[in-house]
């Protein structure tokens, strides 16, 4: 069975001033129908540029190279009209910025009437503003109570005064749910969830977590996220990112316990906190996509480094479940 | 060093002529009688959920709203009768880190601006002597000093947190207070930050106030912890017996040492989480150990065991 989103080689450039940034080198990732994957890795490394070349917003970057095949189709042929059929009822985002992604000038009824609306026309980006008829209204109404009755707004009043408000009067929690519920709403075959709970508060990403870890057994998800608890949560299989590559990935219990990678295992002792004891040594960043370094990208800040890490980037090998872009790995495979 | 008594901000919400007809004015008590100390070179963590006044009480405390009552004493003086030439020392000496650091730095400006302002304006140094002082800051955080002629939209989120603490370096403060000074930084850059702070305390007896919802991180570095439930401080513990020895009902539901609903302010809508505060234990409807007495009285906080308070009538 052919994987619902395959990622191969991808390449995506961007030219600045200061020279061409290569936020993504040569990727490859597969989500299988049914699966759920999370991607972490530090600020920078091209994990956002990974998901929205996905999307086709890569835009001012440029696609250099590689295939992103979702459902049998090659995205990166497609144009503008074709990727607006596949956004929303293929592919959903739940973006990061809960604060900057509902419009400020209408009510959270309004611009959810307006993406299924969308939805409807099949992506047609034309008359959006005329108001559909007043059954399919009700249907769309319909649709939405349902939805966020299972993110868990049962009570008829609530949501009604939910519905009337306009984005800046709700918490965080609640808005991020909005954009959930967007989502939901087209009825996506992927769900792609940017850092859905590094905004929030322990009780509000509990709640979230748990939403989405519901949501899971029914939707294909690509989590990108630097929370450790929740990819342990949601996801069956994760990739670490670095420097545009996904340098180790495999099922998540094995990763996120048993990191193999230097990186990975920079990552995870990073978020320790054992009172009383010193901080984890966090490396100094060198990663820089402008003048990336020979071999691995990693090898100046790798306690492990070897000679031949500064010659030749590391082809994956595979270790047991996981596979691993390290020279260290070469034997096991 | 610094000590805030039975402080209060209260805001007066009103409606406009056809809004009153529905929902009278009411008050939101953000902040509602709290008191702590900051030791000197000692962290207070605080924690709570998103809305039960944190940010509110940092504000208040340096003095960017108006007090409704209680006071704030810093070094014996009353910060809230200061004159403008002691208030300008004050925000020289406790200096703020806020949540969001980009909209604390002004896109029009390079860093190198950003960070020169504050030395400008407290007027410290020559040219030379305030560049020399950017670039020991630079360092410090871990910036290179090619980023000092960049704009803010240059930088990744956690390069412009770092400027930001940067910032309230530079004037060798003696008190920061950091909300949520890591929130939504990758693991490796909070970690980094917080080793710096905490180094910066070693270091320079710096004194931290940390307000934060990432309870590993408080746990981790904080001498006293204070839990607020809805504007009250409802417990303040010594920061190694927090993850096991907390005793209010509420901090325990937190800490996930009891399994309860989190209960929560804001899926109450914005007009409605009024009524319950107005009398009795404002967690006194989701509390597993409520009595009669929690639905009358509102608890005081007061002392179990040295150095140990709690807000709760449940607890002995």
């Amino acid at each position: 069975m052919t994987p619902l989103l395959q990622v191969r080689d991808l390449h995506v450039s961007f030219d600045t001033p200061q020279g061409v940034v290569r936020a993504n080198a040569g990727v490859d990732l597969d989500v299988e129908e049914g699966e759920s994957v999370g991607i972490m890795g530090e600020s920078g490394c091209g994990k956002t540029v990974l998901f929205l070349s996905i999307l086709g917003l890569q835009h001012p970057g440029r696609i250099t190279k590689g295939r992103i095949r979702f459902d049998g189709q090659d995205l990166t042929g497609l144009g503008e009209r074709e990727l607006c059929r596949v956004r929303g009822r293929g592919i959903a985002l739940v973006p990061q910025n809960h604060a900057t992604a509902l419009n400020p000038a209408y009510t959270v009824r309004d611009q959810l009437l307006e993406a299924m609306v969308v939805r409807e026309r099949d992506g047609g980006l034309r008359n959006v503003f005329l108001r559909p008829d007043r059954v399919l209204q009700e249907r769309h109404l319909d649709a939405m109570r349902r939805v966020f009755g299972d993110l868990g707004f049962g009570d008829e009043r609530l949501l009604e005064r939910l519905m009337q408000s306009y984005p800046h009067e709700l918490s965080g929690g609640m808005r991020q749910r909005v954009l959930i519920a967007m989502a939901l709403l087209l009825e996506p075959r992927l769900l792609i969830a940017d850092e859905p709970t590094t905004a929030l508060d322990r009780a509000t990403r509990a709640q979230s977590l748990e939403l989405l870890r519901r949501l899971n057994d029914r939707l294909t998800m690509l989590v990108v996220s630097h929370d450790l608890g929740a990819i342990a949560t949601m996801c069956s299989r994760v990739a670490v990112m670095y420097a545009g590559r996904i340098i180790e990935q495999g099922p998540s219990v094995e990763v996120l316990s048993r990191p193999r990678h230097p990186y990975s295992r920079a990552l995870v002792a990073a978020q320790e906190r054992r009172r009383g004891q010193p901080l984890p040594e966090v490396y100094a960043d060198t990663s820089d996509l402008i003048n990336v370094p020979s071999g691995c990208p990693f090898h100046a800040s790798c306690p492990d480094m070897a000679a031949e890490c500064v010659d030749s980037l590391p082809p994956v090998h595979s270790c047991g479940p996981v596979s691993v872009a390290c020279h260290l790995y070469r034997e096991a495979s | 060093m610094l000590e805030v008594r039975g402080l209060s901000m209260h805001f007066v919400v009103r409606h406009g002529p056809l809004g009153r007809f529905q929902h009278p004015d009411h008050v939101i008590k953000a902040v509602d009688g709290v008191s702590f100390r900051v030791d000197p070179g000692g962290v207070f963590g605080i924690v709570g959920e998103s809305g039960s006044g944190k940010t509110t009480l940092a504000r208040t405390i340096l003095r960017l709203c108006r007090a409704t009552a209680g006071s704030v004493f810093y070094g014996g003086r009353s910060v809230f009768d200061m004159d403008a030439v002691a208030l300008k020392q004050y925000r020289r000496e406790v200096q703020p880190v806020f949540q969001d650091a980009d909209s604390t730095l002004d896109p029009r400006q390079t860093v190198a601006s950003v960070l020169e302002e504050p030395l400008l304006i407290h007027g410290i140094g020559a040219a030379e002597e305030r560049r020399r002082n950017i670039e020991a800051v630079m360092a410090h955080v871990n910036l290179s000093r090619a980023l000092l002629g960049r704009y803010p939209s240059e930088l990744s989120g956690g390069q412009r947190q770092r400027v930001a603490m940067g910032r309230a370096l530079l004037l060798d403060p003696r008190i920061i207070i950091a909300d949520e000074p890591t929130s939504g930084l990758d693991p490796l850059v909070a970690t980094q930050l917080l080793s710096l702070l905490l180094r910066l305390r070693r270091e320079r007896g710096l004194s931290l106030v940390l307000i934060s919802h990432d309870l590993d991180t408080v746990a981790y570095s904080a001498d006293r912890v204070g839990v607020m439930y809805r504007g009250r401080m409802v417990e303040v513990i010594g920061g190694d017996s927090f993850r096991e020895g907390a005793l209010h009902p509420y901090s325990r539901v937190l800490l996930g040492l009891e399994s309860g609903v989190a209960p929560h302010v804001l899926q109450e809508g914005v007009h409605e989480h009024e009524h319950l505060l107005e009398v009795g234990c404002p967690y006194a409807a989701y509390c597993a150990r409520h009595l009669s007495r929690c639905h009358s009285e509102v608890p005081a906080l007061r002392e179990v065991w040295p150095g140990h308070m709690v807000a709760c009538h449940a607890v002995r």
